[in-house]
């Protein structure tokens, strides 16, 4: 980030963990599902969202589409609070990686949009961090392959899940330079179907972790710090985290803080106000939490996931201003 | 071959995973004239109890699970000629399907295979299903139960929308819905007729709607959607 803060920052990074809600493209005239595709309209709605509801970041897309749209895959934009969805998966079994098209950041999909809008982003507010989404490569996977057939090949077919990996990772990596060429100030990697919870230790160890540090390694080679967000409970994976190279670990609402921060001592902890309760309310009670959270020692405050379209502005201002304010 | 060897194998095939054991147990089973739900109750869903066990001691994890309910699934295959099926004139027609915007579709194969062995009549379309085609393929087919599923949080409004939409298109049928973020309480607020946590449940809400149908079925079948509720908020 740009400078030292004496309090946790609160931030919604964009991408799989959406920023954007109803109420303020309804002020804006920038609605979904135009603004997934329009580089003004989404840097418009990602200020707008920064100047109504006190979050410290910029951040796009929102969605965790872009990488598997550029990679072949079938997207349907969603409506005015769906978020876009895969709809065709280009592969029907691991092997057929290989008939994926290495993706151009500056040609396929919807990247150069989110390239044109983080520029737009970078350069009109130099002040407040843009942030540069990425999805962790086995959850890429996930979106180019039908889940359950990545997830028994794991088992079935390992030496081909990590050619395929090893191809994905490159391709999120080439994107990741492109984000930060255009101005991103920060990488967060969203890694939800990497879970320990669904994997188990083992195969965290050997299908995610590799991939994750080749890609965060590369992010810090160019001078860019890293926030990886893991979905799902992660107490199976405490070890294997300590190893991921990470700055910053953003977790599920699920998970303890404290106890966290006791097992991983070493990382910085974003998180965890539950997205449900920031749609749903009340105001006390997401005060309340994110009081907790910050008793608890998290570094950034942060929802747990994406924030729910539906959620009102005075839901996630009650969360904004709770860290402006300072645990006392 | 004794009758327990054969239970054992049944068992041991889905805890290790192997869709060719499964099935050869399963033939054997079935050419000692053994009863075709005693070999899933005493075998394939025995099997897949300790494989629940083995999940919630963390030993197995989701690709694991994945793989033993294909066992299993392929034990049933071979099983299913020799059930005894309802007379065709009564049976109900079951619409099923997930609803649009997510495509986990484990626990509605579960419940779609176990109303299809309990005598009713399935109508499956798929995952990642538009809410129209839910009430069009439900007005067409003039269907008694439409069962609704999603494991996501964002897809769970898209159930209200299709009871909503039924409700304005007149069209009768009943309305069951399930999966991991899905509570009783949820189903009551949208005005479902009927919620099920799993695959069983299922079963006995769809019996309770319609009285005629009566197979007697006590097959304990895992709980792969209640497994998998931790899920919820995946995007």
């Amino acid at each position: 980030m740009a400078e030292q803060v004496d309090r946790p920052p609160v931030i919604a990074p964009g991408g799989m963990m959406t920023m954007a809600c109803k109420e303020v493209m309804d002020q804006t005239n920038c609605r979904w599902p135009a603004a997934h595709r329009d580089a003004a309209k989404m840097a418009e709605l990602s200020i707008s969202m920064h100047h109504e509801t006190g979050i410290e970041n910029l951040g796009i897309p929102f969605c965790m589409t872009v990488e598997a749209e550029a990679l072949g895959g079938e997207v349907e934009d969603g409506d005015e609070v769906t978020e876009p969805h895969m709809i065709h998966y280009p592969m029907k079994s691991v092997e057929e990686w290989r008939n994926l098209q290495e993706l151009n950041p500056y040609k396929d999909g919807r990247l150069p949009s989110i390239l044109a809008c983080t520029s737009l982003l970078s350069k009109g507010h130099p002040d407040i961090p843009a942030i540069g989404n990425l999805v962790g490569p086995l959850s890429l996977a996930t979106s180019l392959i039908d889940a359950f057939l990545l997830f028994k090949a794991l088992r079935q077919r390992p030496e081909e899940v990590h050619r395929m990996l090893d191809f994905l990772a490159d391709n999120s990596i080439s994107y990741g330079e492109a984000l930060i060429r255009n101005g991103a100030d920060l990488i967060v990697i969203s890694d939800p179907s990497a879970t320990g919870e669904i994997l188990g230790p083992d195969m965290f160890n050997a299908f995610a972790l590799p991939y994750l540090n080749q890609m965060i390694h590369r992010m810090h080679t160019l001078g860019k710090p890293v926030i990886v967000h893991i979905c799902g409970r992660i107490a199976p994976v405490y070890e294997s985290l300590k190893r991921l190279v990470a700055e910053c670990i953003s977790v599920d609402s699920v998970v303890n803080i404290k106890e966290m921060r006791n097992a991983i001592p070493g990382k910085k902890l974003m998180g965890n106000v539950s997205t449900i309760l920031l749609q749903n309310g009340p105001v006390d009670m997401i005060q309340k939490v994110s009081r907790n959270l910050l008793r608890s020692g998290v570094d950034i405050l942060a929802p747990a996931c994406g924030i729910g379209a539906k959620t009102p502005v005075r839901h996630i201002r009650a969360m904004t201003e709770t860290a402006k304010a300072g645990i006392q | 071959m004794e009758k327990s060897d054969i239970l054992n194998h049944l068992a041991q095939a889905v805890i290790d995973m192997d869709v060719t054991r499964a099935r050869q147990a399963a033939a054997e089973a079935m050419s000692c004239n053994m009863d075709p739900y005693e070999a899933i109750t005493g075998g394939l869903a025995k099997g897949m109890d300790t494989v629940n066990e083995l999940f919630e001691n963390e030993e197995y994890f989701v690709p694991e699970i994945l793989l033993c309910a294909d066992a299993m699934y392929a034990g049933i295959e071979v099983l299913k000629p020799h059930f005894p099926k309802e007379a065709a004139p009564n049976k109900k027609k079951v619409v099923i399907g997930v609803v649009k915007g997510d495509t986990h579709d484990i626990g509605k194969n579960l419940v779609k295979i176990m109303l299809d062995n309990a005598g009713f009549e399935m109508h499956d379309l798929g995952r990642n299903v538009p809410y129209a085609k839910f009430i069009d393929t439900a007005g067409e087919l003039n269907a008694d139960l439409v069962c609704l599923s999603t494991l996501m949080t964002t897809t769970m409004d898209g159930m209200h929308i299709v009871i909503e939409d039924m409700k304005k298109a007149g069209i009768p049928a009943r309305v069951m819905i399930g999966g991991g973020p899905i509570s009783p309480a949820f189903a009551k607020t949208i005005g479902a007729d009927g919620y099920a946590k799993n695959a069983a449940e299922a079963v006995k809400v769809a019996k309770g709607m319609f009285q005629g149908i009566q197979i007697p079925l006590a097959m304990k079948i895992p709980e792969l959607v209640s497994i998998r509720k931790n899920r919820g908020g995946v995007r």
